[in-house]
């Protein structure tokens, strides 16, 4: 019998209980969050109860559903409705918003009555295939249900080895990281089946929940610890209002009408492109301000936001610019930008809750300023590539005599040139807040490094086309490159190469194959314009 | 024929550099996937070489300035910037020579005017007659070299001892061995435990005051070896306890929750045994009079996170071997009196001393997720005679005589343990104005030329 352990752990191997799955043998999975007491949750059972046995029929138990939408619940560090709560519950642990398309109210308040049916639902997802493979699920198989996790005990097997890794603070593989997710699941939905449902919060500086003080606070409808009735029914209203999806489409329709207004000059399109286009942006603007007021924090504290708070840039930068030449080549751009980018934001596995910030990040202005001002510059480049496609199209299409090409040509660059002074005061104000916090204005970090080599590029390129070695062509092959390394920046690295700025995203994901595609599209893309440029300057004139 | 200054400053190096340090740095984030922070940290951005190359843009930048001298109005903005640029290296370069980074530990009710630094030390140290040799380290940034045969020598009373490190192990696994037949008496038991579908296995030694009882869900387990009936007077509730008799047999007494025993005579090796009142199950699939522990390392993987060397140490014709983890010590039978050999964090004493009166985690209401740390501390200066109390938190350093200490981590525990992160960086005002001038000439350079065209 061999024993392992690391050196640095030095000679003793007791058992601490510090492990989750030790710690809490014999009791309760939930390893996360203390337990809540149980005269609470059955207060709260009762109150379900009560809520649904008022409403035995189908159209009144939509009533019930209403009520129970508002009740303001403790949860994950913030007092949110119960709304908020299943909505993040069913997203969490199925994989999609809804389940099999019911309302996630109605959901949650099911499988806290019938906890016993729900138990047998194949309801937890499991999104990756070679973990679906270890659980011998099938491969078709993608969700199981929590009966099953218990009594084949495959997934509690997989766990003390990789609970062992994370104490030696080691890397997990992706399957590891896959297994963790579905075990955090599997512990999310035994707290729901075990009713450990958080109702108000204690006061301050006191612990314990108590049942007297939620009774009062119920009947009187408010207490000083709960929240405002108004906040409650905004985010009920913005959880349903769904104001970025709502953006995306009057993106997208201001998309056509202005890409319409440019091939056909028609003064309605003109006309209807920039009305929908401003109606798009006050959606955007206020989905954006409804989550700051919401979650009382800046507007960017995590990967979801910064996916709302690029095309919110663009868009403020396109007005600017719009200004200035008046063509609606930028209008048209942010709004592309805005339909595809927000579409991205509920479409990729990313955390959309109102959240609350990690200690490092919490109440610091240099911090706020800095987040703000790096994604704010991701906003021109991205500009700059949605405009440096548009020119190697025309380029492809018409040659270096294409009408277009001066006008895009020149958008192209002054985007970059904003996006180079908006990323350098970014990294700066980084390097500015890093001091103020960690004593380093700069580490190496994987994050601030690829912003560096980002910038370095751009600069590279400006230098290039200023003494005229990039033309036209080249400097938008050279956008898109750049634009692949913002990419790298932006999600590589929290995706791929996690370091200290790892807060700002998630563990390693597998690569989609959508993203391959894309890469592979663009390179060849880049190859075409290359092609015509090098033969054009080849050709003697 | 260029002129070399025009060459040194133009643009066509400036661009090449640029690119190149672009490259450099990308293969550099993704070397640190491989080996780790602390190797790619001097592999390759603290290295001299790639200091150069910072080095060598600013003599470009500064080059193609002097150039254009005299300078008219419109190269503000260009100076400007290249300036700033200029300063901004410059303060990095300072900073990087003649700064001090480190971590200061200190437990609660304790003082510490030692920085632990981020850069290891060999050091061999022989108490009587009160030699000392400190040697600094670089294995971690060649963590590929798994055999660097690199040579120490300390001068010794008897004589030079040389000691030569000649395997390194960035990532070492510890693996010992627990065997029968040892010289002397070492009861050892090995145990497996189940609890609805839960299993583990520990091995117990009675006579180790590290490794005679374990914690296993809300069980105590222990291995004692009583002398007498008295010595299992108190014993802790919920516990299965497995105990020696004089005549070498095991017995087991398990404890409920309120203290009330039973006891287990004669346990049979790979039996099963349940404890009634917590429902776990227990055997003893092992159990050796006279363990012996045999111990060995071996490489996990080139990532610098569990460091250990094998030294061969030689006085004369005498040699000596040793496996030697990161913060360990070993003693080396050579002389009349044992010579220490220890690998650590270099430490480096600061001109002042803080103690920690208070550590506290304070989190999100209903979570364990924290949402601030804060230490309170007393700083003593003696040679200044300053003393003062002060709060340190997240984002809210502590400031004194040029050094700043940051809040970074702590260690948990019933005495908690603070660590600040210790920083002084005579750099930081010239960066800071290499910022602001930079940003300055940019923003002027593309206005003024938006302005022409």
């Amino acid at each position: 019998m061999k024993i392992l352990s690391s050196p640095r752990s030095g000679p003793g191997f007791t058992r601490t209980p510090s492990s989750p799955e030790i710690q809490d043998m014999g009791s309760s999975v939930n390893a996360r969050s203390p337990r809540p007491r149980a005269g609470l949750s059955s207060m709260f059972m009762l109150f379900v109860i009560f809520l649904l046995s008022v409403a035995p029929a189908r159209a009144d138990e939509k009533v019930s559903v209403e009520a129970a939408r508002r009740v303001a619940i403790q949860h994950n560090g913030r007092v949110k409705p119960l709304d908020s709560f299943a909505r993040e519950t069913v997203d969490r642990l199925t994989g999609s918003p809804r389940w099999k398309g019911q309302d996630p109210m109605a959901t949650i308040l099911s499988i806290l009555a019938e906890p016993d049916r729900w138990q047998e639902e194949p309801f937890l997802s499991v999104p990756f295939g070679p973990l679906r493979e270890k659980l011998e699920l099938g491969r078709k198989t993608t969700h199981v249900s929590y009966s099953e996790l218990i009594s084949t005990k495959k997934l509690m097997r997989m766990l003390p080895a990789i609970v062992e890794k994370q104490q030696r603070s080691e890397k997990l593989t992706m399957l590891e990281n896959e297994t963790m997710e579905l075990y955090d699941r599997f512990v999310t939905f035994h707290g729901l089946i075990s009713q450990e449902l958080r109702l108000l919060p204690p006061p301050p500086g006191e612990r314990v929940w108590q049942v007297g003080r939620l009774e009062e606070a119920l009947q009187a409808g408010r207490s000083a610890n709960y929240p405002a009735r108004w906040r409650l029914e905004m985010e009920v209203f913005y959880n349903r209002a769904e104001p970025f999806r709502i953006a995306r489409f009057l993106y997208l329709a201001a998309a056509i009408l202005l890409l319409m207004f440019y091939l056909g000059r028609r003064r309605w399109t003109a006309l209807a492109g920039g009305s929908l286009f401003a109606l798009a942006f006050l959606t955007h603007v206020a989905g954006i301000a409804a989550r700051v007021i919401l979650g009382q924090r800046p507007p960017v504290s995590n990967f979801y936001e910064t996916m709302l708070w690029l095309p919110f840039v663009a868009a403020v930068l396109a007005l600017v610019f719009e200004r200035i030449y008046r063509s609606g080549l930028f209008a048209f751009s942010a709004a592309v930008l805005g339909s595809i980018l927000l579409l991205l934001a509920d479409h990729l596995p990313l955390d959309s809750s109102i959240s609350p910030v990690v200690a490092v990040l919490r109440s610091n202005l240099w911090l706020t300023i800095h987040v703000l001002m790096v994604v704010g510059s991701y906003a021109p480049i991205t500009l700059a590539a949605v405009l440096a496609h548009l020119y190697g199209f025309f380029y492809l299409k018409g040659g270096a005599g294409h009408p277009a090409l001066p006008s895009v040509g020149l958008f192209l660059y002054r985007s970059i040139q904003v996006g180079v002074v908006m990323l350098a005061a970014g990294i700066m104000l980084g390097a500015v807040w890093a001091n103020a916090s960690w004593g380093r204005y700069w580490g190496w970090d994987p994050k601030e490094t690829w912003a560096l080599i980002t910038l370095l590029w751009f600069l590279a390129m400006l230098h290039g086309r200023f003494v005229g070695w990039l033309k036209g062509p080249g400097t938008a092959v050279g956008t898109i490159a750049g634009f692949f390394l913002l990419l790298m920046t932006y999600y590589g690295v929290s995706f791929y190469l996690v370091g200290l700025h790892s807060y700002a995203g998630g563990s390693a994901k597998p690569f989609p194959p959508l993203l391959i595609a894309y890469l592979l599209g663009e390179i060849l893309f880049m190859a075409a314009v290359a092609r015509k440029a090098v033969a054009a300057a080849r050709r003697p004139v | 024929m260029v002129h070399p200054f025009r060459l040194i400053g133009s643009l066509r190096v400036a661009v090449t550099l640029l690119i190149v340090i672009a490259g450099v740095l990308a293969w550099g984030t993704i070397y640190e996937t491989r080996f780790g922070t602390a190797s790619v940290q001097r592999f390759v951005y603290q290295s001299w070489w790639f200091q150069g190359i910072l080095a060598f843009l600013a003599v470009n930048l500064a080059t193609a300035a002097f150039l254009r001298y005299p300078w008219k109005r419109k190269h503000l903005p260009f100076l400007l910037a290249h300036l700033g640029i200029i300063m901004i290296l410059t303060g990095g370069i300072l900073g990087g020579r003649l700064g001090v980074e480190g971590q200061l530990i200190i437990p609660e009710g304790e003082s510490n005017d030692t920085l632990q630094m981020d850069r290891n030390v060999l050091v061999i140290h022989q108490p009587n007659p009160g030699i000392h040799a400190e040697f600094l380290t670089r294995f971690e940034t060649t963590a590929w070299d798994h055999a660097p045969h690199a040579l120490f020598e300390a001068p010794l009373e008897e004589g030079p001892l040389q000691v030569v490190v000649d395997r390194y192990y960035p990532d070492a696994e510890r693996r010992e061995e627990i065997l029968d037949g040892g010289e002397r008496e070492n009861p050892a038991a090995h145990i497996l435990l189940s609890h609805e579908g839960h299993e583990d296995d520990i091995w117990l030694l009675a006579r180790d005051r590290d490794r005679f009882g374990a914690r296993w869900g809300g069980a105590h387990v222990l291995f004692l070896e009583p002398e007498s009936e008295k010595e299992l007077k108190s014993l802790p509730p919920d516990s299965i306890i497995l105990a020696r008799t004089e005549k070498g047999e095991l017995s087991a007494i398990l404890t409920d929750s309120a203290g009330k025993r039973k006891t287990l005579r004669r346990i049979q090796i790979g039996a099963w045994y349940t404890h009634s009142s917590l429902g776990y199950r227990f055997q003893v699939s092992a159990y050796y009079p006279r363990a012996r522990l045999e111990e060995s390392y071996e490489p996990r993987g080139d990532e610098v996170r569990a460091e250990a060397l094998h030294l061969v140490a030689r006085q004369g014709d005498r040699t000596v071997q040793s496996w030697l983890g990161l913060r360990e010590r070993v003693g080396l039978p050579f002389g009349k009196h044992p010579v220490l050999v220890e690998y650590r964090p270099a430490s480096r004493e600061l001109p002042f001393s803080v103690k920690l009166l208070d550590f506290r985690k304070i989190d999100y209401p209903g979570t364990e997720m924290a949402a601030a740390f804060e230490s309170d501390v007393e700083l003593n200066d003696p040679e200044r005679g300053v003393s003062f109390k002060k709060k340190i938190s997240m984002n809210n350093p502590l400031k004194h005589r040029g050094y700043s200490m940051f809040q970074s981590s702590y260690v948990p525990g019933p005495v908690e343990t603070t660590i600040l992160s210790v920083r002084k960086d005579p750099g930081v005002p010239l960066v800071y104005a290499g910022f602001l001038i930079v940003l300055s000439g940019v923003t002027l350079l593309f206005t003024s030329r938006a302005r022409a065209a």
